[in-house]
C-alpha cells in the first residue's frame, strides 16, 4: 500500500511539474495551428520534422530547407554531444568509484559547461529555423512555442534529430 | 521577412509570455478532449525514475520506495533550477534570433551555472541511491545514472493530440 501510495505521489509530482510548464503554450490547434510539441496522426506520434511541418504549415521547399537545416546542426552538434555524454557519465563513475566531493563537483561543473554549449547550439538552430519561415508562420505564436520546446534534446540522438521526441533529456 | 520583425515577434509572442502563461493558463488534463493541447501523462511509458529502479533491479518493498522518496525530495530542489535553465533558454533563444553573437556567452555562461546546480542536485541523489545498493546491483549504476540525465527538468515537447486528414 505504502508503495502504491508513493508510486502515485511520485506520478502526480512528475505529472504536475509537466503539465504547469507546458500549459506555457497555448492550446494546440488542428489545422496549421501549432501548439503543443509532440502530436499523433491516427494514433501514430509525429516526429520533430512533421511536427514542425504541421505547426508553421512548411510548403514543399520550406520543409526541404529546415530539414537540411536541422541535418546540418546534428552533424556539427557531434563533437559537443560526445562531450556532453562522457561528461555525464564521468559524475556516475566518480561517484560509483567513491571519489572526493571535490572531484565530483568538479565533473559536475565540467558537464554543466557541455550543457551549456547544447543548449546554445540548440536555440542557435531555433533562431535559424526562424529566418526560413515567412511573416505570417513568424507570427503563430503556438507554433513557435512549440518549435521552442522541441529544440531541447534535438541533438542528443547520435543517429538522427528527426524522430519523435522522447523522454530522455539533459 | 526582415530580421527585426522576427525579432519583435519572437520577443512579444515567446519569450515574456510563456513564462507568464504557465501561471495563467487553465491547466488541463487533456484527457477526453484532442484539442486541449495540454499534455498527456503516458501511463504506458515508465517515468525515468521508475526506469532507473528497474535498471536497478531494486528491491520492491524496501530499496524502491526510498528510492522515489530520495527522488521528489530532489524534485523539489530541481524546480526553481529547472525554472532558471527555462529562463536561460528562453534568453538564449532570443539572442540567437537577434544575431546578437557577442551577448551569446554570457547566456551561455548562466545556463552552464544553472546546469551545473541541477547536475549537482542530480549526483547528490544518486550518491544516496549508489549508498543504498547491494553489490550486485552496483554494476547497473552507469546505466541508472545515465537515465537521470535531466529527470527534473521537462522532457522534449510531448503530448499534443492531433489528427491529420479525414480523421478531423
Amino acid at each position: 500500500m505504502k508503495r502504491i501510495v508513493m508510486r502515485a505521489s511520485l506520478v502526480f509530482l512528475t505529472g504536475t511539474m509537466i503539465v504547469i510548464t507546458m500549459t506555457a503554450t497555448p492550446h494546440a490547434q488542428r489545422r496549421g495551428g501549432g501548439g503543443m510539441p509532440g502530436g499523433q496522426v491516427g494514433g501514430f506520434p509525429l516526429t520533430r520534422l512533421e511536427i514542425l511541418t504541421a505547426d508553421f504549415q512548411l510548403n514543399k521547399d520550406q520543409k526541404k530547407a529546415v530539414k537540411a537545416l536541422f541535418d546540418d546542426a546534428h552533424k556539427a552538434a557531434a563533437p559537443t554531444r560526445d562531450a556532453l555524454a562522457n561528461a555525464h557519465a564521468a559524475i556516475g563513475t566518480a561517484i560509483a568509484s567513491n571519489k572526493s566531493q571535490a572531484e565530483i563537483d568538479a565533473a559536475v561543473k565540467q558537464y554543466g559547461q557541455q550543457a551549456a554549449a547544447m543548449a546554445t547550439l540548440e536555440m542557435k538552430a531555433l533562431g535559424q529555423l526562424m529566418l526560413q519561415l515567412d511573416i505570417p508562420q513568424r507570427g503563430n505564436q503556438a507554433a513557435v512555442r512549440s518549435a521552442f520546446l522541441l529544440m531541447r534534446g534535438i541533438f542528443l540522438d547520435a543517429k538522427k534529430w528527426d524522430k519523435v521526441p522522447d523522454m530522455q533529456g539533459y | 521577412m526582415s530580421r527585426p520583425s522576427a525579432t519583435a515577434l519572437f520577443a512579444t509572442l515567446v519569450l515574456v509570455p510563456i513564462i507568464l502563461s504557465a501561471q495563467n493558463a487553465p491547466i488541463q488534463s487533456g484527457m477526453g478532449n484532442d484539442d486541449t493541447g495540454a499534455p498527456k501523462v503516458s501511463l504506458d511509458e515508465p517515468l525515468p525514475g521508475e526506469k532507473m529502479i528497474d535498471r536497478l533491479k531494486l528491491d520492491d518493498k524496501t530499496q524502491a520506495p526510498e528510492v522515489r522518496l530520495l527522488l521528489m525530495d530532489a524534485s523539489r530542489d530541481a524546480t526553481p533550477v529547472a525554472q532558471k535553465i527555462l529562463d536561460v533558454r528562453l534568453r538564449l533563444g532570443n539572442l540567437a534570433l537577434q544575431n546578437k553573437v557577442d551577448e551569446m556567452p554570457a547566456a551561455t555562461d548562466a545556463y552552464a551555472a544553472a546546469a551545473t546546480e541541477m547536475a549537482a542536485i542530480e549526483a547528490r541523489a544518486f550518491t544516496k541511491i549508489y549508498a543504498m545498493l547491494k553489490p550486485n546491483q552496483q554494476p547497473n549504476a552507469p546505466q541508472a545514472f545515465a537515465m537521470m540525465a535531466g529527470i527534473f527538468q521537462l522532457p522534449a515537447g510531448r503530448g499534443r493530440s492531433g489528427q491529420r486528414g479525414g480523421g478531423q
